[in-house]
């Protein structure tokens, strides 16, 4: 037999919408200040990268290749393509 | 003769009640679920094999359930109980964690936050259906659709409604396909499902070191109560992102969550014995949980719409249902009903920021009920 004591002065007596208020203002003050953080962590960083540049290998990330050398690699595939084609 | 009429009175057949055979209907369709429908496979397979075990009745005198002292499935409950297994596995979760598409979109951070307002919306109903405020704390973390932040809670503010409140958890953030679509087609119109977002920007090797630490410093600087969640959730990213100490994040995000998995999710499923489990609190428990889902999706769906009132660069609504901290599934739904209205908007990187938020903002939700709540 379901036993429910259903009644809205259950949320008053339990101080639910203080701790409901409460609560959700904490989480989205914390999440604020991290979102923050972060929108300026690349300025701190790019700011600290002047006089510390990031060292290629060990940590560093890895520099995104060039459009310019990923043009010249297709090109050259494709122009041996085009000999074998020609061969056969 | 006598002897073998005495072992016969205690087998599980003569013992067997009509709620252990319930519960064990329960199990086998969760492994079922698992093996046929591939929901959440990794936890309700153990889960539903648990809850077969666990409702195989025991014979008196011997100490064979989690609930008897000294056995050996009360030893591996310790870990759900006094909630070690939860920050373990959010050990692996960081070690698998890339948080780069949060780095480059810090506005949607802001999604996993409000998604939050499942877990506090559920608060308030299980207050109105008459739970303590301590179990209604317990039962609203339920909507961060968080697993082991759920049983961290539950185990810290209402151990007597762990199992259901775990199961609830787990079932549901199986469910999350199931249930989110309807709500995010239900908010949002057409030409919003249509709204394509740029592509986030690269983000340096060194911004992905330094977050865990200030993340960590801040989020447990204000609420310290989710030191052990959330500690380990960044270390487990520092881990990875340090790239000095490969093996050990190797061995988080593989070996150790997988074994504490099992443990995990065996116990749990293993503490639903019917005369536990089968109360009209748990009936309650799973309608709150279902509610949770719902009020979680909705909240981020609508704060997303939200801040499309403010912002230049408008944000596909459907990404605030990602603030839902199901890893990655919410992610994946976002994707796949973005990917229905516009077969070339692929939504699932800009979901994955509001997921990973989630997964703190629901950490930090879980250290605020419990330094508010416990007596």
């Amino acid at each position: 037999m379901l036993n429910i004591n259903m009644s809205i002065d259950n949320i008053f007596n339990g101080q639910g919408i203080d701790v409901a208020l409460t609560g959700m203002i904490i989480v989205f003050g914390a999440l604020v200040l991290v979102s923050l953080l972060i929108s300026v962590l690349p300025r701190l960083l790019d700011f600290y990268a002047r006089y510390y540049p990031e060292k290629e290998g060990h940590g560093a990330s890895k520099k995104p290749v060039d459009d310019e050398i990923v043009a010249a690699i297709a090109l050259a595939l494709l122009q041996k393509r085009f000999q074998k084609s020609n061969k056969e | 003769m006598d002897i073998f009429i005495g072992f016969l009175n205690t087998t599980g057949i003569s013992q067997m009640t009509i709620g252990n055979l319930i519960m064990i209907v329960v199990g086998l369709i969760f492994i079922s679920l698992a093996i046929i429908k591939d929901y959440e496979p990794l936890l309700l397979l153990p889960i539903g094999f648990g809850a077969i075990a666990g409702n195989i009745p025991s014979i008196a005198g011997m100490p064979l359930s989690v609930y008897d002292p000294g056995s050996v499935l009360n030893y591996i409950y310790f870990g759900v109980s006094q909630g070690i297994f939860p920050p373990l596995i959010f050990l692996g979760i960081g070690a698998m964690t890339d948080f780069s598409t949060m780095l480059a979109n810090p506005k949607l951070v802001l999604l996993g936050a409000a998604a939050q307002l499942g877990i506090f919306g559920t608060l308030l109903g299980a207050l109105y259906l008459g739970f303590t405020p301590a179990e209604a704390g317990a039962i609203g973390i339920i909507g961060g659709a968080d697993g082991p932040t759920s049983i961290f809670l539950s185990a810290k503010l209402a151990p007597h409604l762990l199992g259901a409140i775990a199961i609830a958890a787990y079932s549901y953030m199986a469910l999350v396909p199931v249930i989110q679509p309807p709500i995010m087609n239900l908010l949002t119109t057409k030409k919003e499902r249509l709204i394509r977002m740029k592509p986030p920007r690269v983000v340096s090797k060194r911004e992905k070191m330094i977050f865990p630490i200030i993340a960590f410093m801040v989020c447990v600087l204000i609420v310290p109560g989710a030191l052990s969640l959330l500690g380990m959730l960044f270390l487990g990213n520092l881990l990875k992102e340090s790239t000095v100490t490969e093996r050990l994040a190797n061995t988080a995000r593989n070996s150790l969550i997988d074994i504490v998995t099992i443990l995990l999710g065996f116990s749990v499923g293993a503490s639903t014995q019917a005369q536990v489990f089968l109360t009209s609190k748990s009936l309650m428990i799973f309608g709150l949980g279902a509610l949770s889902f719902c009020v979680a999706t909705a909240g981020g769906v609508l704060f997303a719409k939200f801040m499309n009132l403010f912002l230049k660069e408008k944000i596909n609504p459907l990404v605030g249902a990602a603030g839902v901290s199901a890893v990655p599934d919410s992610a994946r739904v976002v994707q796949m009903v973005g990917h229905k209205n516009d077969p070339n908007n692929h939504l699932l990187m800009h979901a994955m920021a509001p997921n990973v938020a989630g997964v703190v903002g629901s950490a930090i939700a879980a250290g605020v009920l419990w330094s508010v709540l416990v007596k």
